[in-house]
């Protein structure tokens, strides 16, 4: 119980968050520019999850390949998601509900097709790793976790370089602050939307890799990381992606700190009361200002 | 297939299953309905008021009229407890709360299983209700929630529903109706679950989760957001077919979600939209199947 054990606790918690950081972004990125929170993302990260499992024990890919792939699945049912569930909303009504209710659905429909398909066997990844754990010094880490930090890490990277640079990434910037205006200057709306969820999709993917090779892949993780993403997003303040990073290690700490204190399986209550607190002294979320609503 | 013992067998399941089930979403109908925030641990709030039940009376052995006042008690307490921090958030923040909430209590449920008996759940709970019970608690609860709706509170809350900032320029406090309406709900889903535990002698936490309160907020949706006999109707018809087809238990979801998807892209006012199925729209309905027009009411009365 000596510092190295808390140093290896913190090193699981940032990366824990890392996870959480890479839905919440994808997250974050769709409300920026549609104002409403898609409550599909955990949907189509089981179904990416699922699909890029398959895929590799299809193919015998590894875990890059494999991380590429279930990347991919994840944009295409996004893209897949707006059609069906926002494409007519979008230009039909303005009404908050209305993509509430379907965003909602959309979820509980992919999470229940896959457990309609799947949910009488349990279902894991192929071991990418040849050693479990990594020891430095007299510290020694989990590789899965190692792994997810750089990938994550990697994958927020490339997620700011491509908004910062990029057209497509000044376009769904422009879309952010104001669709008609975006419009007049030659951008085509539907075309940006539809990237974008491809983006958040293909992050959703990367995230559901990694959460089947930390546990075994179950239907119910759908609607537990939808669950775990809108919390992020929530404490970070809507639709800030600066927001969104902090909460998620934040988050990821607070839950490996409840776990070791309560037990893994009373972490939700913690984390909850944590929520709780946090919205009570601070609503508008660490970012600060709140987004304005769809009207 | 319609056998009497058939259609005996589906009454019973109509009124011990979809019944109770309905009082429990009456809950989601006075806060999302009526007042447009989106409980999504509503189903936690059945738990309150079962798990209270099952408790006082598997444990104590007291009787129903203790324990029923003990359900609602902590049913409003809790709806008190998550009002609080959710009304003065915005308003898919009050999502997040509730399903916080629900989650975390179905996770404290299932890990202090000492008092809750954890995931097997509690049994050998007395049954005292029977079908009849049923049926009149549940005339009741919809009888005092339709008085409700036509009352000023009412009216009240569904202006804060359709515009908040109207409705506080108009005089309405917001954050009140918004607290009493959590309260309201949290009682009503509370002895949903009083009636669930005294029907079926056990319960257990899965039934409570994330799943149930969004199912619910699904009904309403689909019976018309502001009708209270639609969401009625509409939670009969979609928790009766299932058992009808006798589909398994993803397929009935995944059916629900495809009707959902449609309704809310082509008929986003939801079944009954704002018709309340009351001796008007029944005269409209009769006037309508034999073909006289009103002029022709009209005329024909002269």
């Amino acid at each position: 119980m000596g510092p190295s054990y808390y140093i290896q606790l913190l090193i699981a918690g940032i990366s824990n968050g890392a996870m959480y950081a890479v839905i919440a972004v994808g997250w974050a990125l769709i409300f920026s520019i549609l104002k409403f929170s898609n409550f599909a993302h955990g949907g189509t990260m089981v179904c990416a999850a699922y699909a890029g499992m398959f895929l590799s024990k299809a193919l015998g890919l590894n875990l890059w390949q494999t991380l590429v792939l279930a990347a991919l699945c994840g944009g295409l049912i996004n893209i897949v998601v707006e059609l069906i569930s926002f494409h007519r909303l979008r230009r039909k009504s303005k009404n908050m509900t209305l993509f509430f209710v379907s965003s909602i659905t959309m979820g509980m429909l992919l999470q229940n097709i896959i457990a309609l398909k799947f949910s009488g066997t349990y279902y894991a990844y192929p071991s990418f790793f040849t050693q479990r754990f990594q020891k430095i010094g007299n510290l020694s880490f989990d590789m899965a976790n190692l792994v997810m930090l750089g990938v994550s890490a990697a994958a927020i990277l490339a997620l700011i370089i491509v908004l910062k640079y990029t057209r497509l990434g000044i376009s769904i910037r422009a879309l952010s602050m104001d669709a008609r205006t975006t419009s007049l200057m030659g951008v085509n709306v539907n075309r940006v939307v539809l990237a974008t969820f491809f983006v958040a999709g293909a992050l959703a993917g990367i995230a559901g890799v990694f959460v089947g090779i930390r546990t075994s892949l179950t239907p119910q993780i759908g609607s537990l990381y939808t669950v775990k993403g809108f919390m992020v997003c929530v404490i970070g303040g809507l639709g800030s992606m600066n927001g969104a990073l902090f909460a998620a290690l934040i988050l990821g700490i607070v839950e490996t700190a409840c776990g070791v204190i309560m037990g893994t399986s009373l972490a939700p209550v913690g984390t909850f009361i944590f929520m709780l607190v946090f919205l009570f002294l601070r609503p508008q979320g660490l970012a600060g200002n709140f987004a304005t609503e769809k009207a | 297939m319609f056998t009497a013992a058939y259609m005996g067998y589906m009454l019973d399941f109509l009124i011990r299953n979809v019944f109770v089930l309905l009082i429990g979403m009456l809950g989601v109908y006075v806060l999302t309905g009526l007042t447009g925030m989106f409980s999504m641990g509503q189903a936690a709030f059945m738990a309150v008021g079962g798990y209270t039940t099952a408790m006082l009376s598997k444990y104590y052995n007291l009787p129903f009229y203790v324990t029923l006042p003990a359900a609602l008690i902590m049913g409003g307490l809790f709806g008190l407890l998550i009002g609080l921090p959710a009304v003065k958030l915005r308003r898919d923040y009050v999502a997040i709360v509730s399903l916080g909430f629900g989650e975390a209590l179905v996770a404290f449920l299932d890990n202090s299983s000492s008092m809750t008996g954890g995931a097997l759940g509690l049994t050998a709970i007395p049954r005292y209700i029977d079908n009849w019970m049923i049926v009149a608690i549940l005339i009741v609860v919809i009888a005092a929630i339709w008085n409700l709706k036509k009352s000023r509170f009412g009216r009240e809350c569904i202006a804060i529903k359709s515009d908040e900032l109207a409705a506080s320029s108009m005089g309405i406090n917001v954050a009140r109706v918004k607290l009493l309406m959590f309260v309201l709900a949290g009682i009503i889903s509370a002895l949903g679950g009083f009636v669930y535990v005294h029907t079926l002698g056990y319960l257990d936490s899965s039934s409570f989760g994330w799943t149930q309160s969004s199912m619910w907020i699904i009904i309403v949706f689909f019976g018309g957001v502001n009708s209270l006999t639609g969401a009625i109707f509409a939670g009969i018809l979609l928790e009766l077919l299932p058992e009808l087809f006798r589909f398994s238990n993803e397929l009935r979801v995944v059916i629900y979600c495809l009707v959902v998807l449609f309704i809310v892209n082509f008929r986003p006012q939801g079944l009954f939209g704002e018709t309340e199925l009351d001796a008007k729209t029944w005269k409209r309905i009769g006037r309508f199947l034999t073909g006289r027009s009103r002029k022709a009411a009209q005329r024909g009365g002269e």
